[in-house]
């Protein structure tokens, strides 16, 4: 009986002309975006490649160089783009691509393409996320509803329950009908989303990205489902067309539209985060004085100064059989990272307390579970954003004291600032190389999503076996 | 077959159904008269378990229609005043999905067969529903019950709309369905149709059925003064 019911609705959605057009153009849609997304992603991974090659290839050719110049003369690195970008960009647009490393600072990132485009174009990007996040649903509480008005005003609904169709099997049989169609779309993303990225087997290879457009593919999979039986159930339920029309518009718009930007700004409120001016300025006044204002950089400098002399057994730094100012700089630089781990920690810590109250919403609004949880199988979202800018961190670390132990202990005496290092040296020091987060560590950052998202399915399927489903009821 | 024993239905104050007892068997035409608002329709309604009863019971070839409503509309068949089905469907894809519904697959000679005695025209079997008329409609309505092989019958102001030929057509269909063993109960207001086809007839006024007569006691005339004096 469910296949009948199944077969019946697809084949009353494929002869009425609108929902056939509604069908065709949000697949028509869903094809392009998914073909633009691909073809920006491509744009940006090689504009990204390119910069990160320029750049090393800037550092192997800087020359024969002081330690200390290099440090400062930096470098850049650049946030790799995931492979599933082009079906969820995420943040990535609004967070910043490139991070400048040297000595003594730590920068933020830079080059929010965002930043150079209207308040418009930040808004709105088609991408396939989207469409599958926002249009398709759209069309499927159109399609649900049409179903159950359709049966209901025409009198078929009460033909179909004397012929003894059972009022569970119908809901059932039209849940699944509607479910399958947002299927046969999203089984068209994945094959095309599959050719796309075998197009490109130095970027597919390992299992990580076929399992993350399989994750995807099942969140979204799961979500439309929530959406099928949601819509169907009301659609049942309320018998004035324009009441229930109303209602499942209203859900979606507050679901999609609203709830999550009130969240997002409630979120904000109960874990304000400094400017970026105010964060830089207390990072720089933490370094200057002393972490929490106790012990200032000329006294720090003192006392590291008579360590080292008693430590060599010598009364002066001219005395000193290594460079003074390597090991100087490279405590300040200890000093400086431990005050970024605090900055950066309180920063990371409120972030994190901010995702995790958005997070706590996908109870009582699975769309914010999907598009965290879009975002976070993108490898598109804060979590990875925080992850990237940490692993720069480290690299710079591991680069900047590279460069002062050679100063200090590379042959050169203190005051030596001409003292230079063959640039060779400079081309064997390891080069950045950010490995993304696997698919594991970005669903068990997201565990609470996936909790709602089944908790939704659960209790969708749990109302559908409530007794209050009879034929009287829904006639 | 089709059997209410001091069915009742009340909407708060409201007795839309009163005490309401009946005994249609197998083969016989029953007819309920009554005006608008009579009890007619919750009458059909109780028996497709469209609505709940507040007291007594409704019976379908043995089966209490509120203990059991799957089971007891295995033995029915219906046929609602209008027969909207699905325009995008023809005739024949109508009468398939709903036999395919009720458990029954034919073949397309089979289908067209069961359209055919119903009285639809050979040449619009394939064409949408959406362009029939009432008529047509109702037709593929009673292929849809003929071919659900059903011992009890219930319709809803079947005949009105109809023009006389389809109506005509319509009341030899149900004749012939109830010399093949067929219990039917008909809410009509049509009462020279009635008088027709009915093997009883019985009027209804105010929930209540307030008289049964075998359809040969009276001429229609007779039958139509009757109804006006007990409505």
């Amino acid at each position: 009986m469910l296949t009948q019911i199944i077969q019946n609705e697809w084949r009353i959605a494929w002869r009425e002309r609108q929902l056939s057009v509604l069908w065709l153009i949000i697949g028509g849609l869903l094809l392009f975006a998914t073909f633009s997304g691909w073809e920006n992603f491509q744009r940006i991974h090689h504009e990204r490649e390119e910069a990160a090659q320029l750049m090393r290839q800037k550092w192997e050719n800087q020359g024969d160089q002081n330690p200390h110049s290099s440090a400062h003369y930096g470098t850049y690195v650049y946030k790799p783009v995931s492979i599933l970008h082009f079906l969820d960009p995420g943040i990535d647009k609004f967070a910043g691509v490139s991070l400048r490393l040297e000595g003594h600072v730590q920068h933020g990132l830079a080059f929010a393409a965002a930043s150079e485009q209207s308040s418009l174009s930040r808004f709105g990007d088609l991408h396939t996320g989207l469409i599958l996040q926002v249009l398709v649903p759209l069309l499927l509480i159109f399609v649900a509803f049409n179903s159950f008005q359709r049966e209901r005003s025409s009198g078929a609904l009460r033909l179909m329950f004397a012929q003894g169709i059972a009022p569970r099997s119908l809901l059932w049989g039209k849940i699944i009908a509607v479910w399958s169609m947002a299927l046969a779309l999203l089984l068209l993303v994945l094959l095309l989303s599959g050719v796309l990225a075998l197009s490109q087997p130095q970027l597919s290879q390992g299992t990580d990205v076929w399992l993350r457009l399989l994750g995807m593919t099942s969140l979204y999979a799961l979500y439309y489902f929530l959406i099928s039986a949601m819509a169907v159930q009301l659609a049942a339920a309320i018998r004035q067309p324009a009441l229930s029309l109303l209602s499942l518009l209203s859900i979606w718009v507050l679901s999609t539209v609203i709830l999550p930007k009130v969240v997002a700004a409630s979120a904000e409120q109960q874990k304000p985060l400094l400017g970026v001016m105010q964060f830089n300025e207390q990072m720089h006044e933490e370094r200057d004085k002393g972490l929490n204002g106790h012990d200032p950089e000329d006294e720090r400098s003192k006392r590291f100064e008579r360590k080292i002399l008693a430590k060599y057994g010598v009364d002066s730094l001219s005395k000193l059989p290594i460079n003074y100012d390597g090991l100087l700089m490279q405590e300040d630089e200890y000093y400086g990272n431990a005050v970024w781990d605090k900055h950066f920690g309180l920063l990371n810590r409120d972030l994190r307390q901010q995702a995790q109250y958005v997070a706590w919403s996908s109870f009582i609004n699975p769309f914010q579970a999907l598009r965290n949880l879009s975002l976070s199988l993108a490898n598109s979202d804060l979590y990875q954003h925080l992850h990237f800018q940490k692993a720069a961190e480290m690299y710079r670390r591991t680069l900047i004291r590279t460069l002062n132990e050679k100063m200090a202990y590379g042959g050169s005496k203190t005051g030596d600032w001409d003292w230079k290092v063959p640039e060779a040296w400079f081309s064997e020091l390891r080069d950045f190389d950010y490995q993304a987060p696997a698919i594991a560590r970005s669903l068990q950052q997201r565990s609470l999503e996936l909790v709602a998202i089944a908790a939704w399915a659960l209790l969708l399927i749990l109302l559908l076996w409530m007794p209050w489903w009879k034929a009287e009821r829904l006639l | 077959m089709i059997v209410a024993h001091n069915l009742s239905k009340s909407y708060g104050e409201h007795h839309a159904l009163n005490n309401l007892n009946l005994n249609i068997a197998p083969g016989e035409i029953f007819c309920l008269l009554g005006q608008n608002g009579a009890g007619k329709t919750t009458t059909i309604n109780c028996f497709l378990g469209f609505t709940v009863p507040s007291a007594g019971k409704a019976e379908i070839n043995g089966i209490d229609v509120a203990e059991d409503p799957q089971g007891s509309k295995r033995h029915l068949a219906y046929l609602p005043e209008v027969v909207m089905l699905y325009p995008k469907l023809s005739g024949l894809e109508n009468l398939d999905y709903f036999s395919r519904l009720a458990g029954f697959r034919y073949s397309k000679n089979q289908l067209q067969e069961f359209l055919l005695k119903a009285g639809l025209p050979g040449d619009s079997i394939n064409r949408y529903v959406g362009t029939y008329s009432k008529g047509m409609r109702q037709k593929v309505g009673i292929a849809i019950a003929t071919a659900k092989q059903a011992k009890a019958l219930f319709l809803d102001e079947p005949t009105s709309g109809l023009d006389p030929k389809a109506s005509n057509d319509f009341s030899l269909l149900l004749k012939t369905l109830a010399q093949e063993g067929v219990a039917i109960l008909m809410a009509t207001h049509d009462i020279f149709r009635a008088k027709d086809i009915a093997t009883r007839v019985g009027i209804m006024r105010e929930g209540q059925l307030v008289a049964t007569h075998a359809a040969t006691e009276f001429s229609a005339t007779e039958l139509e003064k009757i109804y006006l004096e007990t409505v």
